[in-house]
């Protein structure tokens, strides 16, 4: 998390375009808060200081209460996701399952919380948010040097 | 037109016809596709040439432990064929050629509880209607709204998402509200760690939780619906949606099928996040659009809920639930998320009739009781379920929303509870004092829990008593239950 401030990375235009497209086809109420946020994340990847204004002068709520509301929500990000970042599940069933010993095997992936396929631990996700289960340490080695 | 053409259900029935038999059906959706399971889908064409047509996609059945898998269905029986990536395909392709082996095997066509269907199905309509989809509505649309409570209450359906509060009572205080339109609000946030039911649910049976919608509104009769869903359930927000699609086409979610009207918007919500979002007031803030965290009670959602009008808040597997009403006796079943160390984990449909145990539970999924120090039942709310308690019966009200974990003989149980508290610690939503400060305060009593007994003891208290929502008054759950069933644990 961080504050807006003016170092924020390069917008991707045509990207804020889709995203503004997608608002505005929304009615401009405020119960369109949050699928108007998710819908520019969805086109941006994240979210710059502009889709959140956007949104914000979309739904008619002040910019710093869009900002709060985005903060609260652990899946909209403020910056750019880190390319190709693996993440390993460290919920419980996946921590019972070798989550450590996946995390030595591979020590640039982040840790994560319940992915919700506890039944599968453990599990990890690759940089696109694609889920494996049951992997193994020497299997995670190959996937993520691939 | 045949004489049945004027049955609602029959007519839907002919214009969506069933899939062909044989055929054979792969276990994909998030878990099967989490193992490869999209390979044999390809793989099982390849082998069956012109009749490559025969190969449907489905979600999964709940046989995590299995997958991948896939499921011959030959008309008078069924087989499913696990861990294909062990075993090939051959077995699969010889079954639907005729050949099923050892008869042993075999599973009865259908069967009953809410998942009967569940990844049974290609994800069409035509093939849910020809397994019984919207057979209960068909029939509770024949009586009144309070016949519809009446049988709901009878069949004592309660809340499944862990409050265990009366469906029938819920239904009754919404109904009997002057104040209208009123709102419903399905709770799919599904975020407990170790809990993957609704995702299940609405992958593998979208059209189940749409019934129990649309009989919700025959008992309550609502101006909208919300269905509020995880927001990283991509695939299940996606297969409700086409589902939803496709009853709307067909006239079932406007009541035109059955030459009536039932005015309801069905709408569709994405969550973002936070354990936080699947308290029920935090919804209510989230599709409004305000910060998500809780609101203080009174007023009850049913009183003023959502918008500020008259609210029933359900679980998704509640609605599942009630399109069971009418199966004669209704199954007193919960959906129990069974995950850790067990040979076949997944997704259970167990009966709470108080006949079914701990030991019950742990033999359907292949476990020893002897094996297990314990199962931590309900994640980072959860407690302790010991050895000693695991020939009592399984009660609906202990089991929450059904999420249990089971720790085996080399399971750090100190190490488990800490990361507990670490992740109630990372999901206060910061409404509160009491949650904020003692979340953080707790993971630093547990560095060293022994000299700090009484500490953590009155922390607890005052979290239970002062948190605003049951994230912060249930936080302090596993490591009380810790210390007093694992006491040597801690002392370091």
């Amino acid at each position: 998390m961080r504050l807006m401030s003016d170092d924020s990375p390069p917008i991707d235009l045509e990207a804020m375009q889709t995203g503004i497209s997608s608002v505005d086809r929304m009615p401009r109420d405020r119960d369109r808060l949050l699928p108007a946020l998710l819908a520019m994340q969805e086109a941006l990847d994240w979210l710059p200081r502009e889709a959140i204004r956007y949104v914000a002068s979309h739904v008619r709520v002040p910019v710093s209460e869009v900002y709060a509301t985005t903060t609260a929500y652990s899946e909209l990000r403020l910056e750019p996701a880190v390319a190709g970042q693996w993440h390993i599940c460290t919920g419980v069933a996946c921590d019972l399952a070798g989550a450590a010993s996946l995390l030595k095997a591979a020590p640039d992936a982040a840790r994560i919380d319940c992915q919700f396929l506890c039944a599968l631990a453990p599990v990890v996700t690759d940089e696109h948010e694609q889920l494996f289960g049951r992997v193994s340490a020497d299997e995670l080695r190959e996937r993520a040097n691939a | 037109m045949t004489s049945t053409a004027i049955i609602p259900l029959a007519r839907l029935r002919e214009r969506y016809p069933g899939p062909k038999l044989p055929r054979i059906l792969v276990h994909r959706g998030t878990a099967g596709d989490a193992l490869g399971a999209k390979r044999y889908v390809g793989e099982l064409r390849d082998a069956l040439g012109d009749r490559a047509d025969s190969v449907y996609k489905g979600a999964s059945d709940g046989a995590n432990w299995a997958a991948p898998s896939a499921t011959v269905f030959q008309g008078t029986y069924t087989r499913r064929f696990d861990r294909l990536d062990l075993n090939g395909i051959d077995e699969v392709v010889a079954c639907f050629n005729g050949d099923c082996g050892d008869e042993a095997n075999y599973a009865g066509t259908g069967g009953r509880g809410l998942t009967a269907r569940l990844g049974r199905n290609d994800g069409s309509l035509g093939d849910v209607l020809a397994q019984g989809a919207y057979v209960a509505l068909d029939r509770a649309l024949d009586g009144t709204s309070e016949q519809l409570t009446d049988a709901i209450e009878k069949g004592g359906f309660t809340g499944r998402g862990g409050a265990h509060f009366p469906v029938a009572m819920k239904w009754r205080l919404a109904a009997g509200h002057s104040d209208e339109p009123r709102m419903l609000v399905v709770n799919a946030e599904e975020g407990e760690p170790g809990v993957f039911k609704d995702r299940h649910l609405l992958e593998g049976d979208p059209h189940r939780l749409i019934e129990g919608i649309l009989l919700a509104h025959h008992a309550v009769g609502f101006e909208r619906a919300y269905v509020y869903v995880n927001g990283q359930a991509r695939a299940a927000r996606a297969a409700f949606e086409a589902a939803l699609a496709d009853a709307a086409e067909a006239g079932i979610t406007d009541g035109s099928a059955w030459d009536r009207e039932f005015k309801l918007e069905i709408h569709v919500r994405a969550g973002a996040g936070g354990y936080v979002c699947g308290e029920e007031s935090v919804i209510l803030n989230s599709i409004e659009g305000e910060r998500p965290v809780p609101r203080y009670k009174p007023p009850f959602a049913t009183d003023r809920g959502l918008f500020g009008r008259p609210t029933v808040i359900n679980n998704a597997e509640t609605l599942a639930a009630v399109t069971t009403v009418f199966e004669n006796p209704p199954p007193p079943t919960k959906l129990v998320s069974l995950s850790g160390d067990v040979p076949r984990p997944g997704l259970y449909e167990v009966s709470v009739d108080g006949a079914t145990t701990w030991t019950g539970l742990l033999a359907m999924a292949g476990g020893n009781p002897q094996d297990a120090q314990a199962i931590l039942l309900g994640g980072p709310s959860g407690t302790f379920v010991m050895p000693d308690q695991f020939e009592d019966p399984l009660e609906m009200r202990t089991l929450g929303a059904g999420g249990t974990v089971v720790l085996g003989a080399d399971a750090d149980i100190a190490r488990v509870t800490r990361e507990l508290a670490a992740y109630n610690m990372r999901e206060s939503c910061g409404e509160c004092t009491p949650c904020r400060e003692g979340t953080i305060r707790m993971v630093d009593l547990l560095k060293r829990p022994a000299e700090h007994r009484d500490e953590i003891a009155s922390l607890i208290e005052v979290m239970t008593e002062g948190s605003l929502c049951q994230l912060g008054g249930m936080a302090g759950r596993p490591t009380q239950s810790a210390l007093e069933q694992f006491p040597a644990t801690f002392d370091d």
